[in-house]
């Protein structure tokens, strides 16, 4: 499967730009993150490939066809969990994954819900009326009817939402292998999951791609960007700075910062993903580009 | 396709509104045989097809209430977040609002298998009349052509905006017994048009319907069917622009 984004610009009818200029291609196998701060159109950008949007301009190609031409083709290759979403109260987990399935269109639907079921840790709540779920049972329920079928493209949009941590590494390590032979696109705030299972990244930021590349090549574009410096209480941060963190410790405030030019007093340390993002956001060569535009 | 089928009309059949609204039906509808329909309609017999069909279109009104209150649930905020799941799938939207209206039709069907037992009980109980064949090709005339315009239409106005189905509601009330051939549920008609026939043998006129009133069945069947296609091409819009 291949999906290739084209220079696509997406303005709401409000005249709200939504998206501008964005290009991407994804081939299976491929498990992107997709990193951006609130606001930043990454839900827009995942409307656009279900089809459930109509860009202004651009195109979208599934395996080199038009998208608009392609679209039922593209859904039943699909496994699709919204940020939010609602389920059919009155239904019972296995129900509302039997409807869904049907809707889905899957063959061996008995085998695919099992499958699921046993993916999500819900078997034992399948006979579960699912007004009666907690938030993140609920939540386990939206990614076991994007997993049903065993979809070749699978587009995430915050899955790991109301997860406890330890079901939270369950699942995005569910999801790498599950990236095996698939496109798998995940958008997240926590960086975390994207550093542990993705093996490409992209960063937009008001409507625009900031970066596109391995989660290592993003690193390296904050190596001598970020570091490390001992402050006091009521200090203020430095001018241009981000401050990534703050710890408390005996001999005053232990801050990282991230920043284009590091202060003399500030020692370098090795950036993280984390550090490495908010560098994008706020001080990459794509960032100024984009804003003097 | 069964499966969906099946689904949507359990989601009808046990919902909230369904098994209440079932009993007011039926309670209403003997309200109507008891106070009304006993007396017969025009100088006819109580047992008579014009006190019959006048019968089940005093009934229809609550009836397609009830049709277009399962309808609504459809266009509710609650079943919106549910299409961002079921949009993302391989079924077109004119099948999903294809299925949905067969399963408030089978709703309907089971609101007017008990409306008309209850009739039948009445007759076979009070005036020992049994002679029902006579029933069936007006009831599909009064009932089938009613049905198909309010469900299209209220899914047409239900695609544009939830609250107008509640305004159909009070539509269903104002179009019913209009002395007219354009009277949807027929009440009014069946109880004006007998009084311009002849009487028979029998003192009574024969039952037979105008052209005009069968004309205008014709027509909501048309509007309610393309209701139904509009309300999937508008759907189908509005999920691309959400």
């Amino acid at each position: 499967m291949k999906i290739d984004v084209k220079h696509i610009t997406m303005i709401y009818p409000s005249g709200k730009k939504a998206l501008q200029d964005v290009s991407v291609s994804a081939e299976s196998p491929s498990f992107i993150g997709i990193l951006g701060p609130n606001g930043a159109r990454k839900t827009t950008l995942m409307k656009l490939l279900i089809a459930g949007l109509l860009p202004t301009r651009g195109e979208i190609l599934l395996n080199d066809k038009p998208l608009l031409t392609q679209e039922i083709c593209l859904k039943s290759q699909l496994g699709y969990l919204p940020q939010s979403f609602g389920l059919y109260e009155e239904l019972t987990v296995w129900q509302f994954l039997d409807y869904m399935a049907a809707l889905k269109n899957i063959k061996d639907a008995r085998a695919a819900i099992h499958e699921v079921l046993e993916r999500t840790n819900m078997t034992a709540h399948r006979k579960a009326r699912i007004r009666s779920l907690s938030g993140g049972q609920r939540q386990r329920v939206g990614i076991a009817q994007a997993l049903l079928g065993s979809p070749r493209l699978i587009i995430l949009d915050e899955p790991t939402v109301g997860l406890d941590p330890e079901e939270r590494v369950k699942f995005r390590n569910i999801f790498s292998e599950m990236a095996q032979d698939k496109i798998i696109l995940l958008s997240t705030h926590i960086v975390e999951d994207v550093q542990a299972v993705c093996s490409r990244v992209l960063v937009i930021h008001d409507g625009r791609v900031l970066f596109d590349g391995t989660p290592a090549s993003l690193i390296a574009q904050a190596d001598h960007h970020v570091g490390t410096y001992l402050a006091k209480l009521g200090d203020a941060a430095p001018d241009g700075c981000q401050i990534v963190s703050k710890v408390h410790a005996a001999d005053g405030i232990r801050c990282r910062i991230v920043a284009k030019q590091l202060p003399d007093f500030v020692r370098p340390t090795d950036p993280t993903l984390e550090d490495a993002y908010l560098y994008c956001i706020h001080h990459s060569p794509a960032r100024k580009e984009s804003e003097a535009l | 396709m069964n499966k969906i089928f099946y689904y949507e009309l359990k989601r009808m059949l046990l919902g909230k509104v369904f098994p209440g609204m079932l009993l007011v039906n039926a309670l209403y509808a003997w309200f109507i045989l008891s106070s009304e329909t006993i007396q017969g309609v025009s100088c006819t017999a109580p047992f008579s097809a014009w006190s019959y069909c006048s019968y089940l279109g005093r009934t229809l009104p609550l009836a397609m209430i009830t049709v277009l209150l399962l309808l609504a649930n459809f266009y509710s905020r609650q079943q919106r977040r549910v299409e961002v799941l079921t949009d993302a799938t391989p079924i077109p939207v004119f099948r999903q609002i294809e299925i949905r209206t067969l399963a408030a039709g089978v709703c309907f069907l089971v609101i007017y298998l008990v409306v008309i037992a209850l009739a039948l009980f009445f007759y076979a109980c009070f005036f020992r009349f049994y002679d029902f064949a006579a029933f069936v090709l007006p009831s599909a005339v009064i009932l089938l052509p009613c049905f198909v315009f309010f469900a299209g239409v209220g899914q047409l106005l239900g695609s544009l905006h939830q609250s107008l189905i509640y305004g159909l509601m009070l539509l269903a009330f104002a179009l019913n017994g209009i002395p007219n051939v354009f009277d949807v549920s027929g009440a009014g008609y069946f109880s004006e048009y007998p009084l311009t026939l002849p009487v028979g043998a029998d003192m009574e006129p024969a039952f037979t319907l105008s052209a005009g009133f069968l004309a205008v069945r014709l027509l909501y069947l048309a509007l309610g069917t393309a209701g139904v296609y509009l309300a999937a091409v508008l759907s189908a819009r509005k999920s691309q622009n959400a």
